[in-house]
């Protein structure tokens, strides 16, 4: 600040004389014919002018409400005032400050309009000469009075949400206003910190780049290590490091049969998570889920001082848990013909195109055997139809016109009935898994019109107890097998009695050939004693 | 009831299950006890109808072990 300044603010301090209005007025006429502009602080000629418009504003109200200190001039001096503009405050509007610090922020993106003690040296970069470097210095210190008010006029609550949105894009302050909704997306979608987004999008332009650095082993060291730690544990075919791994897991799961599967990590990692931590640890280390390396299992065994077949023993457990949580699971379909786009496929796209907003991830695999052309057409498929789903509930969504109650029943298996140990042995042994399976050999029996009991009796071990039983049961959940036969309906009874006599007709011609056949042999040997025996008979 | 009630009896079911069967009379047509008793006859019918299929099956084994016997015999021979 100027000397002469100082001297004028002494003044002021020192100041006890009172001004009439009338002279205030001169003087502040004297001021703006000099170009000046009356700011709160504005000294002249050691009058603080700037303190005298804001009490006559203030006076002028306080006498406009009836109280007692106010002040009221005469419609001359009213009308000085008024054209001296002293009675409308000289600000500038909320929208000039935003302009004027959006643009600093732009102009000058290192430097922090947070305090930073290194802002100045970084104002001297862009500075050529002194001069550039005061002026530089003062637009910093207005753009800063700039923030400070607009983070005021958040913490009260004032800030409209226009204004919120273009601090919020212009990342003034994270802390106060936040993150970009870009980024906000991103971090939700890689389960990251949004600084660490900011950060990789800074560096990288974008998340993709970095994936496809990583996987190219071209990433440094601090990077690196950051990757491995955040990405490993997202679990997407396209954006693993370790998708192969995948690949070969998936294999081990549903077999070599299906081209490509759609399938949700989420349960995945559920099912993992379940596992006790030997079992993690083998399995992760067999798959190479981790570290990206795939051992076997005499690696493995000779590491931790067990046996091989104790830790075949171990991942086979695992992956038969993992095949059994998928079993009767409606969350995996399989496309074998791309190609040729079959009505179910348009089906599939429209509910994806439906579910789009969702996010949980899905990913794809591709049967390695099959040649590269293919694999490349499948792949680019895949990626378009990747751009359109972002599943959640897909598969609920396709299965919402099923009926619900059969829905629970492919669900059932037949440990969840709730069966006696012997009953459910008899079951199990007879090679029934699910309550699905069993009803629709069952039906199937009945509709060649033998009864229930029939069936039963058929397996081992299943008296009438355990029939009555399992009957019982599959009548508490709501399946009655004898109502599904129709048997009690009376014209599928009558049907029934027809085809038995059908039946009978077919044995008694068959009989009848027999004994001509018999009869003719008899007439070769020339035995007809027997002959006569088995007619007597 | 005397014996004749009986045979009575089972000609008046006979020929409902006949009127039922040529569509002279419908199954909505049917009281609950005419159902009852046609349901009853139709199971009867149905048991003695397996019992005989039971009983020729058995016959046709018999039939089928003869031929099998007469057939080596006549291999022999030959």
């Amino acid at each position: 600040m100027d000397k002469s300044n100082n001297n004028e603010l002494q003044k002021m301090k020192t100041y006890k004389e009172k001004v009439p209005l009338s002279k205030k007025i001169e003087i502040f006429e004297e001021f703006l014919n000099t170009g000046g502009e009356i700011v709160g602080k504005t000294v002249y000629k050691g009058y603080p002018i700037g303190m005298w418009a804001i009490q006559i504003r203030r006076k002028i109200k306080i006498h406009k409400m009836g109280l007692k200190g106010g002040i009221n001039p005469s419609k001359e001096e009213l009308k000085k005032l008024k054209v001296l503009g002293i009675l409308e405050k000289q600000r500038e509007t909320l929208d000039e400050k935003m302009d004027y610090l959006l643009q600093w922020v732009e102009k000058y993106p290192d430097v922090k309009i947070v305090w930073e003690p290194s802002a100045e040296k970084k104002l001297k970069g862009y500075a050529e000469s002194d001069d550039e470097y005061n002026k530089l210095l003062l637009e910093y210190e207005k753009a800063k009075k700039c923030y400070t008010y607009i983070c005021d006029r958040k913490s009260r609550g004032e800030l409209e949400e226009k204004y919120f949105e273009k601090c919020k894009e212009a990342k003034l302050n994270p802390d106060i206003f936040g993150y970009s909704t870009h980024i906000e997306e991103l971090s939700k979608k890689f389960g990251l910190e949004h600084r660490k987004v900011d950060y990789l999008l800074e560096k990288y332009g974008s998340i993709e780049n970095f994936v496809r650095l990583y996987r190219n082993g071209k990433l440094k060291d601090e990077d690196l290590e950051f990757a491995k730690r955040t990405i490993k544990s997202y679990i997407d075919i396209d954006e693993n490091p370790y998708s192969d791994n995948y690949d070969r897991l998936i294999e081990d799961i549903y077999g070599e049969r299906q081209d490509i599967i759609f399938y949700s990590s989420k349960r995945l990692q559920e099912v993992i998570e379940r596992l006790t931590e030997r079992q993690k640890f083998m399995f992760k280390e067999h798959y190479g889920l981790e570290t990206g390396k795939m051992k076997m299992f005499k690696t493995i065994a000779e590491e931790e001082n067990i046996s091989k077949s104790g830790a075949s023993y171990i991942a086979k457990t695992v992956l038969e848990k993992i095949r059994k949580s998928y079993r009767n699971s409606r969350e995996i379909f399989v496309l074998d013909k791309i190609e040729d786009e079959s009505d179910f496929q348009k089906e599939m796209l429209e509910v994806f195109k439906e579910s789009l907003d969702k996010s949980n991830i899905v990913f794809k695999t591709v049967k390695s055997s099959r040649n590269d052309s293919l694999k490349y057409f499948y792949s680019t498929k895949f990626d378009s139809i990747r751009k359109m789903i972002k599943i959640h509930n897909y598969e609920e969504k396709f299965y919402e016109e099923e009926n619900t109650e059969k829905r629970n029943l492919a669900d059932m298996t037949i440990d969840q009935l709730g069966l006696s140990l012997r009953a459910r042995n008899c079951l199990m042994r007879a090679g029934f898994e699910s309550v699905d399976q069993l009803a629709s050999v069952v039906s199937k029996y009945v509709e060649d019109g033998k009864s229930v009991d029939d069936f039963f009796s058929k397996i081992n071990y299943c008296g009438k107890r355990i029939t009555a039983e399992i009957k019982l049961k599959l009548e508490e959940i709501g399946i009655n097998l004898e109502n599904d036969s129709g048997l009690i309906d009376l014209e599928s009874i009558r049907i029934k009695r027809e085809r038995l006599q059908g039946e009978l007709s077919n044995l008694r011609q068959r009989e009848k050939e027999a004994q001509e056949l018999l009869n003719q042999y008899n007439a070769l040997l020339g035995d007809n004693e027997e002959n006569k025996n088995l007619n007597d008979e | 009831m005397s014996i004749f009630d009986e045979f009575e009896e089972k000609n008046r079911l006979l020929k409902l299950q006949k009127d039922y069967e040529n569509g002279i009379i419908l199954e909505e047509e049917l009281t609950k006890k005419q159902k009852e008793e046609l349901m009853n006859l139709y199971n009867e019918q149905i048991r003695n109808l397996e019992d005989e299929i039971a009983r020729s099956k058995v016959t046709l084994k018999m039939y089928k072990n003869k031929i099998s016997k007469k057939m080596e015999k006549l291999k022999k021979n030959n």
